[in-house]
């Protein structure tokens, strides 16, 4: 079960980027380190969905026993994070919330906004459900963008450097908050980072490439 | 077979076929009367022996080939010399502005400006004394003077704004620096080492230009000479006339239109050549030496550079002021600079015919552009989709900018007439869409490419389908061009002149065929009122482009960064 790297290779042109298999269990954290250029990000892209076509695959993707492989995007339930919170600056912190959530049958327009309500709750921003998202901080904006990942309920989460580019005061923070909520949930997560202390607080698997 | 076929020929190249296939069929059919008559060969000798039909020609020869160098020229000097300073800044926001002035406008202001009794005159009879109109002619000279100074009054803050769009990729500011620590002075450091990149870029637009000046039929109906007219306005006049044999004059007038065009590009090309190897010469002279530093040239080239684009944009704003007192003047006798009473009497007089020339002109500019809007989104949609680039067929879509418009828009109203659609208001909004389209897929192509990958990566990971992310995440961050470039649409399809006078048959007035209609028989008053109202909706529309994003967004911060 969890998320199942089988065998996977990635090649540009006749040039192989990268090989690896692995088993990441729901609630650990695997963390991949390389250099520029060692195919990390194509990685992350091939799991999600969006391989550029330029690129070769072969190997395969399993989620809680499903072939990835084929599916679109949008059908595999594998969440991104990625350096910019890149909450949508045409909706309201509440809309960028809502645009995960799944449309389940019998769920009432009131129960969804109570579970944004409760979400915003949770992350301290009572309130904020109406707010422009550009009047965010940095940190808020990070949070924000976690929860709407999680309210889409993915079965896995995919992490794109995505400490990089906070102030060192609020990377422990953020980094702390992320990690605990994947561990909370459940979810099987692969990281991917030049940081070295990301891959300490992961405290799961290293694969350097 | 079939998968094979359908690789070769995507429904995109389909439809951008579709879209060229009446523009193509238009300009051989514009030569079929000629071609068919019983003898076709005596046709060509009649307009060989149409009275000063070489003067026709060459007018027009002339008037491409002045109006491209000279805005050209005013355009690089005026870049070369502010180099993106404060002053650079603030003209090029004024040059917007002016460029939403339809070019009918434009003439029709620079005549009352420059005419024998015009507010020029009057401003020197002020000082000079004079109490009689002097006696020159410069509006409709024979040597086309005026048509190619209304001309560039447009084409320049034209070719201005193409400068801008592309300079940003160019990375001037280093090879500046560059070249100054060489030993030029700034004004020929940036011309010597800017000018060829920048060049490659626009070449399209100045073709374009060139196209548009040898061609141009509401110009040359208000400045322009009329014995002989250009040869635009000639084939216009056959075109209309009821007598017997003048279409295939006209006919054989569109094909000698389409070698001026022809023979025009081909001139401009040999001068390219020519100045590429001047600039080798140049630069292979070696950098000056820094003590004889040719102060005087970069003098000259810096005063030109500021002067000449600004008096550009001034002349037009002037001929906007002289329209303005023109239609609420009253008794003005010459050598008064302002009238010496006002009146309301030609705004009232017009607000009767208004109605209708300002209804069509809506539909018609509306209608063009939202079908525009929708051709253009479904060919950057399915590019998107297919991860593919451009792909072959997308010239076609800058064909009507490239052929002389009164000789495909002539064989167009052939193939309507066959096809038996009367004209309508519907075949004018049809012709102006394919004016619009280049300049919505020209400005939408690059937003759509600029967009980070990243959201539509975001917006699938979150369970979003592919049509939720084109409406839900795609659209509305693309709201700003989008509104941007229906503007500009807008603005384009409220000035056409021809393709509503040709696809129309003169029985769907608009406000720029009523400004125009009014040049022979119009008093200057009626002028001056009609040129202000056909000016007034794409003034209005380019004042939406650049409130409209703010006022929409309002409350979304986010939206409008990086715009102002």
């Amino acid at each position: 079960m969890g998320l199942c790297l089988d065998d996977i290779e990635l090649s540009v042109g006749s040039r192989r980027l990268l090989a690896l298999s692995c088993q990441i269990e729901g609630g650990e954290i695997t963390t991949v380190m390389g250099p520029s250029g060692s195919g990390k990000s194509s990685l992350l892209a091939f799991i999600a969905g969006f391989l550029d076509p330029d690129f070769r695959a072969s190997g395969t993707l399993r989620l809680h026993g499903k072939v990835l492989n084929r599916l679109p995007a949008e059908q595999r339930r594998v969440g991104l994070l990625f350096q910019d919170a890149m909450l949508f600056p045409h909706l309201s912190v509440g809309d960028n919330l809502r645009f995960g959530l799944p449309q389940k049958t019998g769920d009432s327009q009131r129960q969804r906004d109570d579970k944004i309500e409760a979400a915003l709750e949770a992350l301290g921003l009572q309130d904020f459900a109406s707010r422009d998202p550009a009047t965010l901080s940095g940190g808020q904006q990070s949070r924000v963008a976690l929860m709407r990942l999680l309210l889409s309920e993915p079965q896995a989460i995919l992490l794109d450097e995505p400490f990089s580019k906070l102030d060192t005061s609020l990377k422990d923070e953020i980094r702390a908050f992320t990690f605990d909520s994947i561990r909370t949930a459940q979810i099987p997560a692969l990281l991917v980072t030049h940081d070295k202390g990301d891959a300490e607080s992961a405290r799961g698997p290293l694969i350097t490439l | 077979m079939i998968p094979r076929l359908s690789r070769a020929l995507s429904l995109r190249d389909l439809l951008l076929l579709a879209l060229a296939a009446p523009l193509l069929a238009g300009s051989v059919l514009a030569f079929l009367p000629a071609l068919s008559a019983e003898s076709s060969q005596q046709i060509f000798f009649d307009l060989l022996d149409a009275p000063g039909i070489v003067s026709s020609a060459l007018l027009s020869l002339s008037a491409a080939l002045a109006t491209a160098a000279a805005s050209l020229s005013i355009v690089l000097l005026f870049l070369a010399a502010t180099q993106g300073n404060r002053v650079g800044r603030v003209v090029a926001k004024l040059t917007a502005p002016i460029l939403a002035v339809p070019h009918a406008a434009a003439a029709l202001g620079l005549a009352l400006l420059l005419a024998p009794s015009g507010f020029l005159s009057r401003g020197i009879a002020l000082i000079a004394g004079w109490d009689t109109p002097p006696d020159y002619l410069f509006v409709n000279h024979p040597n086309g003077a005026a048509l190619i100074l209304g001309l560039i009054v447009k084409e320049a803050p034209f070719l201005l704004l193409v400068c801008l769009a592309a300079l940003p990729n160019l990375d001037a500011p280093r090879r500046v620096a560059l070249a100054r620590s060489l030993g030029y002075a700034p004004a020929k450091a940036w011309l010597l080492t800017v000018t060829p990149a920048l060049y490659r870029q626009i070449r399209l637009p100045l073709f374009a230009v060139l196209v548009f000046a040898s061609s141009t039929v509401d110009v040359a109906l208000v400045l322009g000479p009329s014995l002989p007219p250009t040869l635009s306005v000639r084939i216009l006049d056959w075109f209309t006339a009821p007598t017997l044999g003048a279409r295939e004059l006209a006919a054989a007038a569109a094909m000698l239109q389409l070698a001026v065009s022809l023979i025009s590009l081909a001139i401009w090309i040999g001068v390219e050549t020519l100045a590429r190897t001047l600039y080798l010469y140049a630069i292979r002279r070696g950098a000056p030496q820094r003590i004889h530093h040719s102060h005087y040239t970069n003098l000259t080239l810096n005063g030109l550079g500021r002067m000449l684009l600004p008096t550009a944009l001034l002349v037009t704003g002037g001929g906007l002021l002289a329209l303005g007192v023109a239609s609420i003047a009253g008794d003005w006798r010459y050598p008064l600079v302002l009238p010496a009473d006002w009146t309301a009497g030609h705004w009232i007089a017009a607000q009767q015919n208004l109605f209708v020339p300002a209804r069509n002109a809506l539909t018609i500019a509306l209608g063009a552009v939202v079908a525009g809007m929708v051709i253009t989104l479904l060919l950057l949609e399915s590019q998107n989709r297919q991860k593919r680039h451009d792909g072959r067929l997308i010239w076609l879509l800058y064909l009507p900018l490239l052929i002389p418009q009164v000789v495909f828009l002539s064989g167009m109203v052939f193939m309507a007439e066959w096809l038996g659609l009367s004209p309508s208001v519907f075949l004018v909004a049809c012709g102006h869409l394919l004016f619009v389209l280049p300049y919505l897929y020209l400005t939408l192509s690059g937003a759509y490419a600029n967009l980070d990958p990243r959201w539509e990566a975001l917006a699938a990971t979150l369970g979003a389908s592919r049509s939720r992310r084109f409406w839900r995440v795609r659209l509305p961050l693309l709201s700003v061009p989008l509104i941007t470039a229906a503007m500009l649409g807008l603005v384009i399809s409220l000035g056409l002149y021809l393709p509503t006078q040709l696809l129309g048959a003169g029985r769907v007035p608009t406000l720029t065929t009523e400004a125009i209609a009014l040049v022979s028989a119009g008093s200057r008053g009626a002028v001056g009122t009609w040129a202000l109202l056909q000016s007034a909706l794409p003034t209005l529309c380019f004042m939406l482009a650049l409130l409209a994003p703010s006022l929409f967004w309002k409350r979304r911060k986010g939206m409008t960064r990086g715009i102002q």
